[in-house]
């Protein structure tokens, strides 16, 4: 039953740009499986991911060495598939321009293969008795697969296709290679299989179309000239096709030409359903990243006194900054600044006096992703005083010796007092401001000195329209020396 | 009650009274007080509400007193002096009394001295001995029984 509230205590916690986050990782990974799905490259990609999530739990459950022997063949195997699949990974980037990566089917504007044609095509030349090998390739480049050939470059019609098979035509032998709509390659070698597990009836052309989808992800078509067969080799298999209907819906599968006005939602929900399964990776992803609690950090920081009221002022705090241990993941700790933490103590309630408020997590703002663990103290005292100003006598701070001979009888302050704002506590122990230190030791006359006043404690401010400046007249006389001394001096 | 015990208790009131001013005296180490009426107290009245006992005729810091006469008056006062006199001169002194000079050094109360006061006209003084530690900014508040603070003398103690 805790459940529910720990993931509203996350959901409250989430900012628009992790939402962001979430979505473009989320969408980048969709379109990935957009552009390579069916193929192997899709197959090998998914088989990494299984392998390093090997690793990781291999890892958190301390099993070093497994850990370290998977990590080291994920990162040798990414090595390795990308020199693989070099040519894959190519064809898939070539084919796919920038604006197919982004939305749509990128398989879908890429063929335009008439499955109609071929479908009547491959079915007259099982009928008429005519040997045939077409090669639909998918995603993967089968160029390196290919041997010898002529480059033909035809628009795909039944009477091209049936002329090249024809017995009497010099490129019957051979496959031909359909992309799109156009009859790319005649008279091409297909690799033959080595499987020894093959029906003996299974003739050369059977071999060769095997070899090739055991290397690849095409589709390879043959029209058997012996026993008038269809067949479809595909995934490294190879079946028999009796109906053309059967065979039309095969093709345009691969073609990825499924009619889309038979059952769009369907195809929309299949998306949206991969969709929400790498939103629900990434989400799981995203929460571990950002919400583990793998490292525990104390720092100090100060405390904000908010919303005073403008009647009182703080007199005395029992704290001026609290210590806060905070966890979270280790990458997020570490990259945490002073100033992202924050503890705010709201005074819009206090009264007169002292007031005592609880640090809760209420107080704290802290980065989203990390987790309060302790605050100490865990309430600060704080004594509001009222503001008043008060009328003080000002007192001229006299420093350093008078030249000799002389006396400073008297001296008159222009203004006498100063008006002074302050708390109503502090204001009643302060009986004078003094001057600024002025000194003696070049007073040789009477004159006129202006000083600055001295505020002491910061806390207390002079009135609006006082100035912090005083004129001091002063009257210095010569000292006369006592009847006694002389006396002594005439003796 | 008895006569016995009104008599028991006027003598105790009178004893405790002596002990009080005697040690209140005998408290204040830094100080010499010295006591000099002009005139002799023939006409003294009764304490009356609201009326002042005394007026300040003339009060000074000084640095010495001759005569019963200060010395010297300054506002400004070396600490190799040794020591700083507060000289005040009362007139229309109505009863017997007392005033009070509290020495205040930075804000802080150093010395409280109570001071004799006759009809109808006195002159008192209390005195300090200066240190090194004194100086800086000093006031003398002149007070009355009461604690009214009827004059404030401000001064420095320099080098």
């Amino acid at each position: 039953m805790e459940v529910i509230p720990k993931v509203l205590q996350v959901l409250r916690t989430i900012r628009p740009k992790d939402v962001l986050d979430i979505g473009i990782v989320s969408f980048v990974l969709f379109r990935f499986y957009m552009v390579f799905q069916g193929t192997n490259i899709w197959r090998i990609l998914v088989g990494l991911s299984i392998l390093w999530l090997l690793q990781y739990l291999a890892a958190s459950v301390g099993i070093i060495l497994t850990s370290w022997a998977l990590q080291g063949i994920t990162a040798a195997a990414a090595i390795i598939i990308i020199v693989v699949f070099r040519n894959e990974i190519r064809s898939a980037l070539l084919v796919t321009n920038i604006s197919n990566f982004f939305w749509g089917s990128p398989r879908h504007k890429k063929k335009a293969t008439p499955p109609d044609i071929i479908t009547d095509t491959v079915y007259y030349l099982a009928r008429n008795g005519i040997g045939a090998l077409i090669v639909f390739p998918g995603n993967e480049d089968i160029s390196e697969l290919l041997s010898g050939g002529l480059e033909w470059d035809g628009r795909v019609s039944q009477e091209m296709i049936v002329s090249i098979f024809m017995t009497s035509s010099p490129v019957h032998d051979g496959a031909i290679v359909i992309e799109g709509n156009k009859i790319k390659k005649v008279a091409t070698i297909l690799p033959l299989t080595q499987r020894q597990d093959i029906p003996t009836f299974y003739g050369t052309r059977h071999r060769a179309a095997l070899g090739l989808v055991e290397r690849s992800d095409a589709l390879v078509v043959v029209v058997s000239e012996e026993r008038g067969e269809v067949s479809v080799a595909k995934n490294g298999n190879i079946k028999w096709i009796n109906r053309p209907q059967d065979f039309k819906k095969v093709l345009m599968d691969h073609l990825g030409l499924e009619a889309p006005s038979r059952r769009p939602w369907r195809k929309i929900f299949s998306q949206i359903l991969i969709f929400s399964v790498f939103l629900t990776i990434t989400v799981g992803v995203w929460y571990g990243f950002t919400r583990s609690r793998d490292t525990l950090i104390a720092i100090s920081v100060p405390v904000e006194y908010i919303n005073r009221p403008q009647k009182y002022e703080i007199l005395d705090t029992s704290t001026n900054e609290v210590k806060l241990e905070i966890t979270g993941p280790s990458r997020i700790v570490r990259g945490l600044r002073p100033e992202q933490v924050v503890v705010r103590v709201d005074l819009s309630t206090a009264a007169e006096g002292t007031n005592t408020f609880p640090i809760t997590k209420e107080n704290i703002s802290i980065p989203p992703g990390l987790t309060l663990v302790k605050v100490r103290p865990g309430s600060v005292t704080v004594i509001l005083d009222i503001v008043i100003t008060k009328d003080v006598p000002i007192q001229a701070q006299w420093v350093g010796k008078l030249p000799p001979g002389k006396r400073l009888v008297s001296a008159l302050i222009m203004p006498p007092s100063v008006k002074i704002v302050g708390g109503k506590a502090v204001l009643k122990k302060i009986q004078t401001i003094y001057t600024s230190p002025i000194r003696l030791n070049d007073l040789v006359k009477s004159g006129t000195v202006t000083a600055k006043l001295v505020l002491v404690p910061a806390s207390i401010d002079l009135a609006p329209g006082e100035k912090d400046v005083v004129e001091i007249s002063y009257i210095i006389v010569d000292d006369t020396p006592s009847p006694v001394n002389e006396e002594m001096h005439i003796d | 009650m008895r006569d016995s015990t009104w008599k028991f208790l006027v003598f105790g009131a009178i004893v405790l009274v002596i002990l009080g001013t005697t040690f209140s005296h005998a408290s204040q180490d830094k100080v010499e007080v010295t006591k000099s009426p002009k005139v002799k107290d023939t006409n003294a009245k009764k304490p009356t509400s609201n009326e002042p006992p005394f007026v300040i005729e003339r009060a000074v810091m000084c640095e010495d007193i001759r005569d019963m006469e200060p010395v010297k008056e300054a506002i400004v006062f070396s600490v190799e002096n040794g020591h700083i006199i507060c000289f005040t001169a009362v007139k229309n002194v109505r009863y017997k009394t007392y005033l009070v000079h509290r020495w205040v050094h930075k804000d802080e109360v150093t010395t409280t001295m109570r001071l004799k006061v006759r009809p109808p006209y006195w002159r008192t003084y209390s005195k300090i001995q200066l240190r090194e530690t004194d100086k800086g900014p000093w006031r003398v508040e002149i007070l009355d029984a009461n604690g009214n603070v009827l004059k404030v003398l401000r001064f420095s103690v320099t080098d």
